[in-house]
């Protein structure tokens, strides 16, 4: 379980929230809000104040990039640093490039040429294979067409269920938030409010 | 043995030429133009100071007066360091790193000189001491100054780079080794240059000044391959030193990028 108590950053705070194993939160509220900061918080990218747990485990009780590697964050846009897409793996061959519509040749590419479309699904499949507890996306499928997407929905919830994983994503098509939350999260004036029902 | 002395004449006429230069540069980068002039006045002014400082150094030889002569040579490379830098942190943290740093690759290797290689009774005697010293702060200011400021820029460009890394779980050391070659690269450039030019391109300073001054080639030959290794080691140590200290100011202690304490300085 991820407990966030008190967090609070110059933008945004939030009073006690909890992602269960498994779960899928849609993180949303206006452009400018603070959804992205959020994520970013979460990620320990930014400073903070008041504790995240995992597991019961404080993130101050672990080096930041102990907390990464279990709590890990995929930006809008990707960016890559090395020649060939595969230098970015640590395991690269089991990668499940197949199930979001990739071929494995992808993998000897140089990034650089990819679409954006490529990217945002490599970028995901790179988090992934760093096998995170807790996964935060922000607008995952901005760039993808609707059967795209629909093969990326489906490997998050396989993910959800088959490793216990915990989601926290943005997403601005209100149709997507429907199909994927098990809760939602809203950010409003600065306030992150857990939300019973979809708002839009 | 002595060469030929110098009149005023013969340097007023050196400077009427730099001014001249000054007055053809004018029309294309009016600051370029002051940047010469200004850059003329000072050296004129600081080498006749640091002549007079010499000479009272040479009339009252104590170690306390070359330690205190050698301070001011490094508190003026650090202020020249920080004065290079596009971005700039605006702290007492940020002199401190180039101070720490040239003063280990300076220094350093300028004790190692004069206590083991020259060998001189005093080993403080300003007339080597400060040459060595100055020669070491010289290249070791520029070097740092380049690496410093490769690394402050690579950081800002590769911002979004440098925060993916840390987001997928690398430790600052990790997501910043590609700007931090990049920074030791650039401030190796000058000297590894400067090795591969001695003798065929170009005389060094040091030598052609020996040699103007009346030396026996040879024995000017292996003073400057000496002064050339020591500024090689010398760089090399200052640049690992600042490249370290200042990779490590980029980030806070939950490895976090904190581009939000430096400020962009316009003018550079």
């Amino acid at each position: 379980m991820l407990e966030l108590q008190s967090l609070q950053t110059d933008l945004i705070q939030a009073e006690n929230l909890t992602v269960i194993a498994g779960e899928r939160v849609m993180l949303q509220g206006p452009s400018g809000s603070g959804k992205t900061h959020l994520l970013r918080a979460i990620a320990d990218l930014v400073p903070w104040q008041g504790s995240m747990f995992l597991d019961q485990h404080s993130s101050l009780d672990m080096s930041s990039p102990e907390w990464r590697q279990q709590v890990m964050l995929v930006p809008a846009d990707s960016h890559w640093w090395h020649h060939k897409v595969a230098e970015h793996f640590h395991s690269p061959e089991t990668a499940p490039l197949k199930s979001v519509g990739l071929s494995e040749a992808i993998l000897n590419r140089d990034p650089q040429q990819l679409s954006s479309g490529e990217k945002q699904r490599l970028a995901l499949l790179r988090a992934l294979d760093r096998s995170p507890r807790v996964l935060l996306l922000d607008e995952p499928c901005a760039n993808l067409d609707t059967d795209t997407t629909r093969l990326v929905e489906q490997l998050l919830t396989d993910w959800c269920h088959r490793e216990q994983g915990h989601l926290i994503m943005t997403s601005h098509d209100p149709a997507q938030r429907d199909r994927l939350a098990d809760k939602h999260w809203r950010i409003d004036n600065g306030q992150v409010l857990e939300t019973g029902e979809l708002v839009t | 043995m002595n060469g030929p002395e110098l009149s005023l004449i013969d340097l007023g006429l050196a400077a009427l030429i730099v001014m001249a230069v000054a007055g053809f540069v004018r029309p294309l980068s009016k600051r370029s133009s002051n940047g010469l002039l200004v850059g003329m006045a000072r050296m004129s002014l600081q080498l006749a100071l640091i002549g007079l400082v010499l000479k009272a150094l040479f009339e009252n030889i104590t170690v306390w007066w070359v330690l205190l002569v050698s301070l001011v040579m490094l508190l003026a490379a650090g202020r020249e360091v920080m004065a290079r830098q596009h971005y700039r942190r605006h702290s007492l943290g940020e002199w401190r790193d180039g101070l720490f740093a040239m003063a280990i690759g300076s220094f350093s290797l300028t004790l190692l000189a004069l206590l083991v290689m020259i060998g001189h009774e005093p080993w403080y005697h300003p007339r080597f001491a400060i040459p060595f010293l100055g020669m070491m702060l010289g290249n070791t200011m520029t070097a740092i100054a380049l690496t410093i400021s490769r690394i402050l820029e690579g950081a800002h460009q590769q911002r979004a780079i440098l925060e993916e890394r840390l987001a997928l779980g690398e430790s600052w050391q990790q997501a910043s080794q590609g700007i931090g070659r990049d920074g030791i690269r650039q401030g190796l450039i000058p000297v590894i240059n400067m090795m591969a030019a001695s003798g065929i391109v170009s005389l060094p300073g040091m030598m052609t000044g020996q040699l103007l001054a009346g030396a026996d080639p040879i024995s000017a030959v292996s003073y400057q391959i000496l002064i050339i290794l020591l500024i090689a080691a010398g760089t090399g140590i200052g640049i690992l030193v600042a490249s370290r200290l200042t990779l490590r100011q980029l980030f806070d202690d939950r490895h976090r990028l904190r581009l939000d304490r430096y400020t962009e300085d316009r003018e550079h």
